[in-house]
């Protein structure tokens, strides 16, 4: 699988290393060399896979350092906004979920009308109006900027793990909710009622707890579009973390950046969802049965 | 004796935006300490809802009126604290389906820690022992083990037994029993209703058993509480319904029902379907199916009428009619004869192996199995869940190819899946099949004419377009649908009527043969008695041949000449019906026979 | 066993506003030349941030073009830009997925196999490496989106398809003699036709969303063309405190992505037996 993700970062290094300029025959010689461009494909795949191996994908070309100190300066602040993030998606997800599907009637409207139009409104939207509100309007909290170190940096932080965690938290809502109430609807949640158990214990126990796995498949399912968000936020609130690195590379060219930055997020897009598949087989009996056999 | 249970006046309605929906209306019901009393109708009677409404289980919005008095308090007039405790230790609910009604993310040990607690206040630890202690009690083995699995790692049978622990646990009186074994093979049925009967006589608990079984009603409870539309119809002791039943619905209900110790020429049919209680209200609810109707059943609803020695039946008719009713009753006919005439599949040496994930060996499901059939013949195919029957069907239909055997259909040989257009239409006109779940089985967008007219597009080119559309409109009326059907869409129609339209699709072909996987199993009795009649009639006007599989050795009896009994894949036991199933030779037919309950009325 | 019951399309009042607005929306792209007061481009920088007035109802924006008529073409790319993906998405994706639901076995886990590949790939990374290789630009930002949809819908399809073929009567279908293509045409794909529909509806609004966000991020549209996703991400209006051009053109996302998803779930609450 990594095998074939890597083909296809490795995209077309000469067509968008020359892209639009043109260079002198000497340059385009020299660029060859420390590219391995003259090796065959394979060739130039497995010494740029060794390298990158060892933690070397080679100097930028934009900023003309090597790639990796690039990624070292950038990787903590998207890091931190993703963790930040999926944080505000699971309590507030969770929450609305909980007093929807508890409580018929007005909460369980209003959490419906609130996740439909957090879901129609793109991050990026709501970035801006963050920006706008907070930033420019009452001037609590920074919108530029990633802020150095600690409380710094987590008030920096605070507005772009908001505006990704919107959308993603009122999907989660929703999932959530039907999940939920489908539990509560169904035989075994019956047979505890009928058995007099508490119903707060029945909530926690069986309803609660059995709704779990449809919810981290949610979450699985929504990691690609939490990292793309975080370019957009990033670019929003102009954080300087890896998206801000990967649109620099792309508007630039810088061919050995990108696809850094490629297998970075493939590498962790496939890492999280591994992790979330062992999450979801520790909370199901059934599934960790499955995966013995 | 006195009452540990008395329900009075039970009206149940759930509003709704097109006025209230009524589901029972005016039960009164007694189960008397110590006594089991069984609740029986088909399915939209009222039946599990009265039940449920005893433990207050009924959504928010259900208007409830009458009275539900236990050991003399109503349960009505109890605080949240007081339900909670009386739900706790005085009366438990068994549902049907045992792998739906527990909790498949928590151990077995979890599920019954949590009642003891909850209802006797138990520490941990005593808690752990008591759960050890009543595994033992209904019958699993290596109980302190069992306690630490997961559903998924017991079995239907055993995870019945499970909640009848939990029941035994809370120390309730009284066990609301609702169908408990109809989602488990008959062998593991008649072991779970042995387990609660003897648990009745140890521990003195009385049962409320809620069943569509009348048969399994008479032959394991003391008394017998028919319901129609929401209302009970005829309340008896069981032995005095078996032997005379006063209501022509319990009586209809009694003689539509197969029995296993002989046939009978005809059954008797109800016609129509069961109606709802809304559309009950105010008159007598069986006044449109009931064959002995006349003017004065028009007055209203029938008030309760007193019969001698104990019970009532509300019908105006009872007395008029006792001696009719009684000749409604089964009573044994000839045995089929055995069919001469030629061959139309004859299969050799099947066999299936299915690959499972992980397991070293194959699981086999078809082992070495022969058959024949001739026309106009009925073979019926007997066996639980995991015997292979299904696998069987499929082998013959060519959607499974078999690993080993030759299949020959109406004279073609058969090797595995159509390879060809031309081969496939040419196999539909040899092998028909009819599935179990009516809903399903039909295309949710075609109404019975147009499916019927696709079929006959495909193996009747002859006949032009009118040709085909009268052909299918008379098809359809022959498996006894009207116009109106003829032309609804499937959602609109019943299941019997869906599984008419099944029928008279497989027809359509003018197949040699027909394969009837389970066909009536999941219709009401008094559906499927129609359609058991049904395909009797057209096997008699077409001659086509049946492969009838089926779980219930009674509707096998009923339809079957040659019956072959199958277990793990393989055949135990084949031969005439009447001599496999009075005389068996096999220990596992002797087994299965055992198990399914008589209608002769209680055993003891 | 519940009574199967296809439930018939209830729009509500809800329902009929989205209408209202897609209806709106599609009117105004197609006759923009002739509604719009301006050209959406070609302003004179002179003419910066104007107040509404009457040849600029709306005013202008940092460039100096009337902020309305920008809306009005840019209304254009909004929605060809998600027909063409969901088009290009369902072209691909619903044939891959009966076919994988049809054929079940090896093809359908090599399906299956190839589509959680693509997954791991967000949108954005996707039109970061395509615009790498062939260059910014609105059929870049579309082809990437598709890609990255492709598994969504032949997922989603595959899911419908595989549950209605299991189903007795394509079974029955099978048995009678039908071939596989008057199975497949004349019974399974019209049972999961609406299904296929409010699934695509759905995603024509997450579709926009994504268009619209290469667009803010510098990697869709090229500016100065007229696009929403432009508008939203004009940061020097911003930062100057014009915020008019930047509400407009979100207002008009949100409210087309509403009605989309609106009319989708309209759709899906009928086409699932209940």
């Amino acid at each position: 699988m990594i095998f074939g993700v890597l083909t296809l970062a490795s995209g077309d290094p000469l067509a968008a290393l020359l892209g639009n300029r043109t260079p002198s025959p000497e340059r385009v010689a020299q660029l060859q060399a420390q590219y391995h461009l003259n090796e065959p494909f394979l060739v130039q795949y497995w010494l740029w896979l060794t390298d990158a191996f060892r933690g070397d994908f080679g100097d930028s070309i934009v900023y003309q350092t090597p790639v990796s100190s690039l990624l070292r300066q950038a990787a903590p602040i998207s890091i931190a906004l993703i963790l930040m993030a999926e944080a505000m998606i699971v309590a507030i997800g969770l929450c609305a979920a909980v007093v929807a599907a508890r409580h018929r009637g007005a909460p369980d409207a209003i959490v419906a009308l609130a996740s439909s139009l957090a879901i129609s409104i793109p991050i990026f939207v709501f970035a801006v109006l963050l920006t706008i509100i907070f930033g420019k309007t009452l001037g609590v909290l920074p919108t530029v900027g990633a802020g150095t170190g600690g409380w710094d940096r987590f008030s920096h932080l605070l507005l772009p793990a908001f505006a990704l965690a919107i959308g993603s938290s009122a999907l989660l809502a929703r999932v959530g909710r039907s999940a939920m109430r489908e539990e509560i609807d169904s035989p075994h949640v019956a047979t505890e009622v009928a058995r007099g158990i508490p119903s707060h214990h029945v909530f926690r126990r069986h309803v609660f707890r059995n709704s779990l796995p449809p919810l981290l498949a949610v979450i699985a399912l929504q990691i690609p579009a939490l990292i793309a968000g975080t370019v957009v936020v990033e670019r929003a609130f102009n954080l300087g973390g890896i998206g801000t690195l990967l649109l620099a590379g792309v508007n630039a060219g810088d061919f050995p950046l990108v696809q850094a930055i490629a297998l970075l997020i493939v590498i962790v897009t496939v890492t999280l969802g591994v992790l979330v598949d062992i999450l979801h087989a520790m909370l199901d009996p059934r599934m960790s049965l499955a995966g013995n056999q | 004796m006195t009452a540990l249970l008395e329900i009075s006046g039970l009206t149940i309605s759930i509003p709704s935006s097109s006025g209230d929906h009524l589901l029972v209306d005016g039960v009164d019901l007694r189960v008397d300490t110590g006594s089991s009393v069984a609740l029986v109708g088909e399915s939209g009677s009222g039946k599990s809802v009265t039940a449920r409404s005893i433990l207050r289980l009924l959504p928010d919005r259900a208007k409830v009126s009458g009275d539900v008095l236990f050991e003399g308090s109503s349960i009505f007039a109890m605080s949240n604290a007081e339900l909670m405790r009386f739900r706790q230790t005085k009366v438990a609910m068994v549902f049907q389906d045992p792998r739906a009604s527990i909790n498949p993310m928590r151990t077995i040990g979890d599920f019954l820690i949590d009642g003891l607690r909850a209802g006797r206040d138990l520490a941990r630890a005593s808690a752990v022992e008591e759960a050890t202690r009543l595994l033992g009690i209904v019958g699993v083995s290596r109980a302190e083990d069992r306690l630490q699995q997961y559903p998924h790692e017991f079995s239907g049978g055993m995870l019945q037994r499970v909640m009848i622990a939990s029941a035994v646990g809370s120390g309730a009186t009284l066990l609301l029993a609702d169908e408990p074994t109809t989602a488990l093979d008959v062998s593991i049925q008649a072991e779970v209703m042995a387990l609660l009967g003897g648990l009745r006589d140890e521990f003195g608990l009385s049962v409320l058993f809620i069943t569509h079984d009348i048969d399994l009603a008479t032959s394991h409870c003391d008394r017998i509480d028919v319901m129609y539309a929401g209302a009970v119809v005829e309340s008896r002791a069981s032995s005095d319904l078996v032997a005379a039943p006063r209501h022509p619905y319990s009586a209809a209900l009694m003689g539509c029902r197969t029995h296993i110790e002989s046939r009978s020429a005809r059954l008797v049919a109800i016609d129509g379907a069961p109606i709802n209680a809304s559309a009950a209200r105010g008159r007598c609810a069986f006044e449109d199916r009931c064959s002995f109707a006349a003017a004065a059943c028009s007055d209203g609803r029938p008030d309760a009428m007193s019969l001698a020695g104990d019970g009532y039946v509300r019908c105006v008719r009872a007395d008029e009619i006792a001696n009719d009713l009684v000749r409604l009753l089964h009573r044994p006919s000839d045995e089929l004869a055995a069919v001469v005439a030629p061959i139309v599949i004859a299969a050799t040496g099947l066999r299936k192996e299915f690959k499972v994930r992980g397991a070293a060996t194959p699981t086999v499901a078809v082992d070495d199995v022969s058959l024949t059939l001739r026309r106009g013949e009925t073979l019926g195919i007997v066996g639980e869940s995991g015997s292979g029957k299904t696998t069987l069907g499929r082998l013959l239909l060519g959607i499974e190819s078999a690993d080993a055997g030759t299949i020959v259909v109406d004279g073609a040989l058969r090797d595995g899946r159509a390879r060809s257009a031309a081969e496939r239409r040419k196999r539909g006109r040899q092998l028909q099949i009819v599935f179990q779940d009516p809903y399903t089985s039909l295309d949710p967008r075609q109404t019975p004419v147009s499916a019927v007219t696709e079929i006959l597009a495909l193996h009747r080119a002859d006949l032009g377009r009118d040709g085909r559309l009268s052909s299918a409109v008379r098809l359809l009326r022959e498996v006894g649908l009207d116009d109106r059907q003829c032309s609804a869409l499937p959602a609109e129609l019943s299941g019997g009527q869906r599984q008419r339209v099944a029928i008279a699709k497989a027809l359509a072909a003018d197949p040699a043969a027909i394969i009837l996987d389970e066909a009536v199993s999941g219709l009401d009795v008094s559906i499927q008695a129609q359609v058991l009649n049904l395909l009797a009639d057209l096997q008699e006007s077409t001659g086509v041949a049946y492969l009838f599989i089926s779980h219930d050795l009674s509707v096998i009896r009923q339809i079957a000449h040659r019956v072959m009994v199958m277990r793990d894949g393989s055949v135990v036991e084949e031969g005439a019906t009447v001599s496999v199933l009075t005389d068996p030779v096999a220990d596992y037919t002797k087994q299965l026979l055992a198990a399914v309950p008589s209608a002769a009325g209680p055993a003891a | 066993m519940s009574k199967p019951r296809r439930r018939a399309l209830r729009l509500g009042v809800a329902g009929w506003i989205a209408i209202a607005v897609v209806v709106t929306a599609v009117v105004v792209a197609i006759a923009a030349p002739w509604l719009a007061p301006q050209l959406p481009t070609g302003g004179s920088i002179l003419e910066q941030f104007e107040p509404p007035s009457v040849t600029h109802p709306l005013g202008t924006d940092v460039d100096g073009n009337d902020i309305l008529s920008r809306l009005m073409y840019g209304a254009r790319p909004s929605l060809l830009g998600p027909l063409l993906v969901v088009v290009l998405a369902l072209l691909i994706g619903v044939p891959i997925a009966l076919a994988s639901a049809w054929r079940g076995g090896v093809i359908d886990t090599a399906i299956g196999r190839a589509l959680d590949l693509i997954f791991a790939f967000p949108t954005v990374l996707i039109a970061a490496l395509l615009v790498l290789v062939v260059g910014r630009g609105l059929p870049a930002a579309i082809v990437a989106i598709s890609i990255a949809y492709i598994p969504y819908t032949t997922r989603l399809t595959r899911t419908m398809a595989l549950r209605e073929r299991n189903k007795a009567y394509i079974l029955a279908c099978e048995v009678q003699g039908l071939s596989t293509a008057a199975i497949m045409f004349r019974h399974l794909l019209p049972n999961i036709s609406r299904f296929i529909i409010a699934q695509a509806t759905i995603a024509f609004g997450f579709a926009l969303i994504d268009l619209a966000a290469l667009s803010f991020i510098g990697i869709g549209i090229i500016p100065p063309a007229p696009d929403w996703g432009i508008m939203v991400g004009d940061t020097t209006s911003i930062a100057q405190g014009n915020y008019t051009g930047v509400i407009a053109a979100a207002g008009c996302i949100v409210a087309i992505v509403g009605a989309f998803t609106l009319l989708g779930n309209r759709l899906d609450e009928g086409s699932e037996l209940k």
